[in-house]
């Protein structure tokens, strides 16, 4: 019944009186609808033992793909970079372009606008997380001047630009002043070659310190500039340039790619031999991996665990490898349809919106490791294996950023320490009655 | 006009009296198909339920629709206060609401009287929070379980009443008893990370038909008598449209005596023999039911005047066995009861209070719980 409705009732009846009792009535009826049911004390004497029984079985052979891809991250997909200077076990550098240069200002009393003639306090701007790990010992970043006619993506091409003569800036900090915002002084006098040519300024970091370490740049919390002024007179403002690429011409969108991006010197592995996944490392391993789940145990009963185990072996990279790692599994989101690893590779979900959670290994470390993806198992169940193959990638959580790779045999590994799945689950069952 | 008023009350009212009526397992009142309130009215509840048999808005004695001696809506509101002790240790409380009983009569002819109502047969609605440990292989997990039941079995009732003459009233009724239990059992475990929480819901349904006759005679001045029979045909429990387990509705054989011999006044004895364990078979074989006795007394007395109204008062006590106790020991309930009612408007609106103090003891000095409760019971009638 409505409200209008009660209200009609309540106007047809015949006198106040019957009104307000059938009102203080109905409010009594809604206030006795108020329970507190819920009780424990009784139990387990007065209460029915509802727990499910649970069955619990392995599956072997249950990978039906399972290949190492790297490169990753890949160029669109990041804005975080990581520098590292570890020598041949991983050296890691990072190109801001700044293709966008202004030769001209106007005072704010003038009618007219002026020629840069000069440049004061260049500076470089970008900010660094700091919760990536701390830094041991002082660390000095040096900036120098990549601008090339060659192919400048090219680690070829670009690393013998990083010399003395073309070091334009450079800044030492401290271990415990390091804040997560860092500036780099360059040399203004290139700065303003640069904006008077109207020619593009591109910056190679790197780092250098007594001990190897690590900067990580938080370009995707703040993007990355260069300021500088071009007037002593404080009414005329600081200029910012904003990292830009105008190269390659033709493509604005590939262009916007190399506004920032990284160079990787060295130390990136190449796939790991037969027998072995890799994950991590800083050539970006993946591990790809897809499963032929018997469907009774995605559409039919409920999984409470779904333990992916891995058969964990030495690292085959000694640097790094005491360092702990954090492993995800991500969900593929493809359908049957793409069968493409590339694609299969990108089409990917993040494992903590499906409420699988990362793993933390030591890659020097060996035994059988456990990544639980029963709320995954639940995700398939809702939407179909024509809608989501069932297949995950393994990767580090901060790619390509660290020397340290973790491996697990494959399933061209030993039959005992191949991939399997744990599953415990629950066989539809009826419940409740007394 | 009224009959129309009366009819979308009477609908809007049962609306509300058919969900959930009342709660809790891991009580001693609520084993099994769970708890038998009685069908009976405040009016009846304040003598105890001893004048139950007589009496037109009860539903226990379908030759009782033609005391409401007209056309009337009646409908019931019943919270109750339950404490559960446990002699080891602890104490718990909860609040139960309910709308155990709605009843539409209707007078067909000058000694003809039809009626309709729905009352509360079997709550089963609880809710119990436990912890457990269960195994894995070879690993011991410790769970949280939590399972609720919601619903009841209800008891819709369509009867006739017949006063041939001034001394007696023969009453017939067909029921259906029906209802449904909404269930859902939970088991999250500790390690939450490893293990996901099991979550399953069901809802069966209850399907079963009674038929009922009764009569009241009114010997003399001094004396009444009521007697009704209930004869409980086959009773289902079904999942969708999976029939589970089929047994039996139970059989209700009810006598009252009473002394109406004082002008205004009812004193009462009534004894209901219930055969629950015809519903054996419906639920687990080692579901225990017990056949009982539910045996009251009471008196209905003409009371004071408070201004311009005269009011009714009650007592009265009550003493059954419950249908489902446990393994190892019947459940006994006392209960002892009062209770006030008056007519206002002009007689048009009837309003009655009962309060109800149950003990519910077990048998078995083993089994170390004790339950008590408070009970509201509110009525009101309305007359065109």
């Amino acid at each position: 019944m409505t409200k209008e409705e009660v209200f009609v009732l309540s106007n047809r009846l015949p006198n106040r009186i019957l009104k307000g009792a059938l009102g203080a009535f109905l409010s009594l009826a809604f206030m006795a609808c108020g329970e507190n049911l819920t009780g424990s004390l009784g139990c387990p004497e007065l209460c029915q033992d509802q727990s499910a029984l649970l069955r619990d079985t392995t599956l072997t052979g249950v990978l039906v793909v399972d290949t190492v891809v790297t490169g990753f991250p890949l160029q669109s997909t990041a804005r975080d970079f990581t520098l590292l200077s570890k020598g041949a076990d991983g050296d890691l550098r990072v190109v801001f372009r700044f293709d966008t240069l202004v030769n001209r200002f106007q005072h704010p009393n003038a009618a007219t606008d002026s020629a840069v003639t000069r440049v004061t306090n260049a500076l470089i701007h970008f900010n660094i997380d700091t919760s990536y790990g701390k830094l041991s010992a002082p660390i000095t970043v040096d900036a120098y001047d990549v601008d090339t006619t060659t192919a400048d993506t090219l680690p070829l091409e670009l690393v013998p630009l990083f010399r003395p003569d073309r070091l334009i800036g450079s800044a030492t900090f401290a271990s415990i002043s390091i804040t997560d915002s860092l500036v780099i002084p360059l040399d203004s006098s290139v700065v303003l070659a640069k904006a008077q040519a109207g020619a593009r300024l591109r910056v190679g970091l790197r780092i250098r310190g007594t001990s190897p370490d690590r900067l990580r740049i938080a370009g995707s919390v703040y993007t990355p500039r260069l300021t500088f002024r071009v007037s002593p007179d404080t009414l005329v403002a600081t200029d910012t340039a904003f990292v830009q690429s105008k190269t390659p011409a033709n493509d604005a969108t590939i262009a916007s790619l190399f506004a920032a991006y990284p160079i990787v010197v060295s130390g990136a592995l190449p796939q790991p031999g037969g027998g072995v996944l890799a994950v991590g490392g800083i050539a970006g391993a993946r591990t790809f991996l897809r499963f032929n789940v018997p469907s009774i145990l995605i559409d039919s009963v409920q999984v409470v665990r779904a333990s992916l185990l891995l058969q964990q072996v030495p690292s085959r990279v000694l640097a790094s490898n005491a360092d702990t790692t954090a492993m995800v599994a991500n969900p593929v989101l493809a359908g049957a349809q793409v069968t493409d690893l590339n694609l299969l590779l990108q089409l990917t979900g993040t494992g903590s919106l499906v409420g699988v959670d990362s793993v933390r290994m030591v890659p020097k470390d060996a035994g059988l490791k456990s990544v639980e993806l029963v709320n995954l198992f639940r995700v398939w169940r809702g939407i179909g294996e024509a809608n989501s193959i069932r297949a995950i990638v393994l990767r580090a959580k901060q790619e390509a950023s660290s020397p340290a790779e973790l491996n697990f045999v494959s399933n061209e590994g030993p039959v005992d320490q191949r991939p399997r799945l744990q599953i415990t689950y629950v066989p539809r069952r009826g419940f409740g009655l007394p | 006009m009224m009959q129309r008023v009366l009819t979308s009350s009477f609908v809007c009212l049962t609306l509300l009296a058919l969900p959930a009526l009342v709660r809790a397992q891991g009580t001693l009142s609520t084993q099994g198909f769970g708890y038998p309130t009685g069908e009976m009215s405040t009016r009846a509840l304040g003598a105890g339920g001893a004048t139950a048999d007589f009496d037109a808005f009860s539903s226990t004695n379908p030759a009782s629709i033609a005391a409401s001696l007209g056309s009337m809506v009646y409908v019931q509101v019943e919270p109750e206060y339950r404490h559960l002790t446990n002699d080891n240790g602890g104490s718990q409380k909860n609040v139960i609401a309910r709308h155990p009983l709605a009843t539409l009569a209707v007078q067909i002819r000058p000694n003809l009287f039809g009626g309709v109502s729905v009352s509360n047969f079997l709550d089963r609605s609880f809710e119990t929070q436990e912890r457990r440990t269960t195994f894995i292989g070879d690993t011991a997990v410790s769970t949280t379980n939590n399972f609720k039941s919601d619903g009841a079995i209800g008891d819709a009732r369509a009867g006739l009443a017949w006063t041939p003459t001034s001394w007696l009233r023969i009453g017939v009724a067909g029921h259906v008893i029906s209802g449904s239990n909404r269930l859902r059992s939970t088991e999250a475990f500790d390690d939450s990370a490893r293990f996901a929480a099991i979550a399953d819901t069901q809802t069966v349904t209850y399907v079963g038909s009674a038929l009922s006759a009764g009569v009241n005679v009114f010997a003399g001045r001094y004396a009444a008598f009521a007697v009704s029979y209930r004869h409980g045909n086959s009773m289902s429990v079904k999942h969708q449209d999976t029939t589970l387990a089929t047994a039996n509705v139970p059989n209700a054989l009810s006598m009252s005596a009473a002394f109406i011999g004082i002008k205004g006044t009812m004193l009462s004895v009534r004894t209901q023999r219930n055969d629950w364990t015809r519903m054996d078979g419906l639920g687990s074989d080692s579901l225990p039911i017990t056949n009982s006795w539910d045996t009251s007394v009471g008196a209905d007395v003409l009371g004071p005047h408070v201004g311009s109204h005269v009011l009714t008062v009650r007592a009265g006590g009550r003493w059954r066995d419950l249908p489902f106790g446990l393994t190892n020991s019947v459940i006994k309930e006392k209960t002892f009861n009062g209770g006030l009612g008056t007519l206002l408007a002009a007689g048009r609106l009837g309003v009655d209070f009962a309060v109800i103090r149950a003990i519910r003891t077990p048998v078995s000095n083993s089994v170390p719980f004790r339950e008590s409760a408070w009970t509201m019971s509110f009525g009101v009638t309305v007359r065109p």
